[in-house]
């Protein structure tokens, strides 16, 4: 049986007040909210500006005190150094030094974690390789563009390989080749058992990424769930199929027709999404070896926040796989057998399962999706190609 | 402490990228280059050293001063205002050593800076010095009296207090003899006493023609091998910088003497056994010397003439020997003054440039206590409006005689902000060097304990404690 952990994060009503000079309330921004972050796990907080997103970290942060409620972090204050030891966290905006260089920046804050000369180093070349900063690291932060600045924000979160991550609009700024390396290394974070708490406006991030969300709004929390038990439409059927043979295609529309009793359905071809195909041109041009002056060769997860993790090795093959999709609901991978090998008979019982009554299929729960063969989700995808998405 | 460190360098690199320290740190330069090397002085040597290390200290220590105030409160209040604190403090690292780490960081830079121009300006001004061709007994004089660090004793203060009140006894009495009327009420006994007073400084300075007058210095080491300096400053007619002239002075010594023993014969006699001192008048000129009014000048007493009695006191006579007869003047600061040499010239300097320092020391702390709770230009304002009131306080608390109730109100206010605030005019210590006058090892400790330990301390204790508990995320940049 596994073992209880406790919660990284344990807030109880916990409420923030801002008042005005005078000591009278002026705003209630975060309004008795109770919630737990699970260790291992990928958390996002939504909501809309002045929701009460920043409030929460910044008071998970310790940069604010709770008015009310009970707020731990880590089992310890949010307040306690020894807290912050384990944290890493990347602010809304990089408010880094501007006239330190990318490496000193990074050294400057391992020094902050009394990491060892060595120790700074080694993690210095491995952040700034994994960020792709490593040709810029003589480069004060202050000549950076917005998205190098932020890798460098980045990689200062990690430098003391922190169990939980706090990262605020982790991806802002980041061209899109920066957003798939973010969300790589999120999800390589969370193989390796760390716990990541992201805010961000980007929906599609948090949903690539996350295991749970919390949704606030007026300070109140709204909902709070697993990504698949909130988004699953279990009225509703999606087959992918390859492209299939007229007669073939013919025989699935007698079938919908038949089972469907003249409720309206779609069939049609996928589209590939902006980013699967910016990421395809890109991932072209740097095989062509095309010079450029802004962030280049990153990607590739330092050793230290991979080290001693199976799963990492594989991440780290599907990161340096081109264009590679970034599908939703994406997990930590596992070894996942090559597409050619489906069976046909796979393939039949997918086909089955969609004159099956909407009833029957039920959202997959969160700890055997995350158990899910990489292969089936390949063939999934396989016969989304063929059968279109059903609206 | 790695992480003591990291925020110390940053803390440094930082104050380097300040525009106003930048400012402040060409001014430096400009004083430490321009003053000693343009400064002439009276065209002595004396003159030359003296104005020289007058104005170069002094201008050092200000802009130091000042610039260890302004960074003390940038260094605190910008990484507030622009977050960068937020990726700090979500550091292990515990708000206390933040702030210890910033203070030392400023504090370093200008501790670094105070120690290199003050180097600069010793070596400036003994090169100029050696340059100029000073004749040899000038040179010599400059040796024994400016470029060394003597202790100073000053004459037995004069009880202003009750002189004053004798007089104003005395008047009543003469008043009534005369049979006229005497208001005894508080304001008019008030206005007599300050009046008395105000005569007893101006008689106790006064120095009548051929009215000699003596001056007792107690407290001197018996047993000196070092020659005495006495130092004076005549002024003719009136105590001002114009209108002096020529005139004369006359100095004796009184040499003092055990009464010759002799055999005790009865009781009497034992009992008067080493007492009684006798002193015999000894000139310290064969005439009248004719010296310029409204200078200082000094008469070196050799060790040999023994003039330090067994009580520890040395006795001079001065006679007022003035060609028109007018009235000579010895303003109560000037003293006379006696010296010992104590210390060589460079030990004295470096003494000086460490009451600086530790000036420096308490002025960054004030800068970061008040720039870690303020903003930028409420911290400044706090923190300059604090040394103000130090320096009035100070000002008041010392005025030998306030009278009326706003006047007294006034001094008791000031007696009470002296318990929190500091008074800069201690560090004031420039004169010192520049007269050869030692910066005492005493008043260095009076300085550390009073200021620092006592006064600055708790504020900075204060400031920390706030700076921990403040809630840095309620910043909102504007």
């Amino acid at each position: 049986m596994a073992e209880q952990r406790e919660p990284i994060v344990r807030a109880a009503g916990l409420t923030k007040v801002f008042r005005d000079f005078w000591g009278r309330p002026k705003a209630k921004a975060v309004n008795d909210i109770t919630f737990t972050v699970e260790p291992g796990e990928v958390i996002g907080l939504l909501g809309p500006n002045g929701s009460g997103k920043s409030t929460t970290v910044k008071m998970l942060l310790g940069l604010l005190y709770p008015t009310g409620g009970v707020l731990n972090v880590l089992g310890r204050s949010p307040r306690a150094v020894e807290t912050k030891r384990e944290i890493g966290y990347l602010p809304e905006e990089s408010y880094l030094y501007k006239y330190l260089t990318a490496e000193e920046t990074l050294d400057f804050f391992g020094s902050l974690f009394n990491l060892s000369r060595a120790d700074r180093r080694n993690r210095i070349d491995q952040l700034l390789d994994m960020v792709g900063m490593a040709h810029a690291r003589r480069r004060r932060v202050g000549e950076f563009s917005k998205g190098m600045a932020r890798r460098i924000g980045l990689a200062q979160a990690m430098i003391n390989d922190p169990e939980f991550l706090i990262l605020d609009e982790p991806t802002s700024g980041l061209d899109p080749l920066g957003c798939k390396e973010v969300k790589d290394l999120i999800l390589t974070l969370k193989a390796r058992g760390k716990t990541v708490l992201i805010t961000s406006h980007l929906l599609s991030d948090i949903e690539d990424v996350c295991d749970r969300v919390i949704i606030l709004y007026g300070g109140k929390i709204r909902a709070m769930g697993g990504l698949g038990e909130l988004l699953t439409v279990s009225e509703e059927n999606r087959i992918v199929t390859p492209a299939l043979p007229q007669p073939a295609m013919n025989e699935v529309l007698r079938i919908l027709r038949d089972n469907l009793n003249g409720e309206e359905f779609t069939v049609d071809h996928p589209r590939r999404t902006l980013e699967e195909f910016f990421l395809d041109v890109i991932m072209k041009a740097k095989s062509d070896n095309i010079e450029t002056a802004g962030v280049s060769g990153g990607g590739k997860i330092a050793e230290y926040l991979s080290r001693g993790d199976e799963k990492s090795a594989v991440i780290e093959s599907l990161v340096e796989e081109p264009a590679a999709p970034i599908t939703p609901h994406a997990e930590a991978p596992v070894a996942a057998p090559a597409p050619e090998s489906v069976t046909e008979a796979v393939m039949e019982k997918k086909l089955e399962q969609l004159t099956e009554e909407p009833k029957a299929v039920e959202p997959a729960p969160e700890a055997p999706r995350e158990k899910s063969n990489g292969k089936l989700k390949e063939v999934d995808a396989k016969l989304n190609d063929i059968l279109g998405n059903r609206k | 402490m790695k992480s003591y460190w990291a925020i110390v360098k940053l803390t440094f690199r930082n104050a380097l990228r300040s525009h106003i320290f930048q400012l402040l740190l060409l001014l430096l330069l400009l004083a430490v280059l321009v003053i000693p090397t343009t400064v002439s002085g009276d065209g002595t040597a004396g003159g030359f050293i003296r104005v020289s290390l007058l104005y170069s200290l002094s201008t050092v220590s200000t802009i130091l001063a000042l610039s260890s105030v302004w960074l003390g409160c940038h260094a605190m209040t910008q990484d507030i205002d622009n977050y960068q604190i937020h990726m700090v403090v979500t550091k292990p690292v515990s708000r206390i050593r933040i702030w210890l780490a910033k203070w030392t960081g400023v504090y370093l830079i200008h501790l670094l800076l105070l120690l290199v121009s003050s180097m600069a300006i010793y070596f400036i001004i003994l090169y100029k010095y050696n340059q100029q061709g000073f004749p040899e007994k000038e040179r010599q004089k400059i040796r024994s009296e400016v470029m060394v660090g003597r202790r100073v004793f000053l004459p037995e203060k004069t009880d202003y207090e009750t002189i004053s009140r004798q007089m104003v006894k005395e008047k009543i009495e003469r008043l009534r003899a005369q049979g006229k009327d005497v208001d005894t009420s508080p304001a008019a006994q008030e206005s007599m006493l300050k009046d008395a007073r105000r005569e007893a400084v101006t008689r106790d300075s006064e120095l009548l023609h051929d009215q000699p007058r003596e001056y007792v210095f107690r407290n001197l080491p018996v047993n000196l091998d070092k020659p005495l300096f006495l130092r004076y400053r005549p002024y003719v007619g009136k105590v001002a910088s114009e209108g002096q002239r020529m005139t004369r002075s006359f100095w004796i010594a009184g040499v003092p003497r055990l009464p010759e023993k002799k055999d005790a014969t009865n009781v009497f006699e034992q009992a008067k056994q080493g007492q009684g001192i006798e002193y015999y008048p000894q000139p310290l000129s064969e005439f009248p010397e004719q010296v310029m009014s409204g200078e200082f000048h000094e008469k070196t007493l050799p060790a040999q003439w023994k003039l330090i009695a067994p009580d520890q006191s040395v006795r001079f006579i001065y006679v007022n020997k003035d060609d028109s007869q007018e009235k000579q003047y010895f303003q109560p600061t000037d003293g006379p003054k006696l010296l010992v040499e104590v210390c060589g010239f460079f030990e004295n300097y470096m003494r000086s440039v460490a009451v600086v320092a530790l000036e420096l020391l308490i002025l960054t702390g004030i800068g970061c206590a008040f720039g870690g709770i303020l903003t930028l230009p409420t911290a400044i304002f706090v923190a300059i409006s604090y040394l103000l009131f130090g320096s009035f306080a100070i000002y008041m608390s010392n005025l030998d005689y306030v009278a009326g109730t706003a006047d007294h109100l006034g001094q008791s206010i000031a007696r009470l902000l002296l318990w929190i605030v500091i008074p800069l005019q201690g560090f004031e210590i420039s004169g010192l060097v520049a007269n050869g006058e030692i910066v005492e090892l005493k008043y260095f400790w009076l300085l550390f304990k009073g200021y620092f330990l006592f006064r600055a301390l708790p504020l900075f204790l204060l400031g920390m404690l706030l700076y921990r508990r403040r809630e840095l995320g309620l910043v909102i940049r504007k």
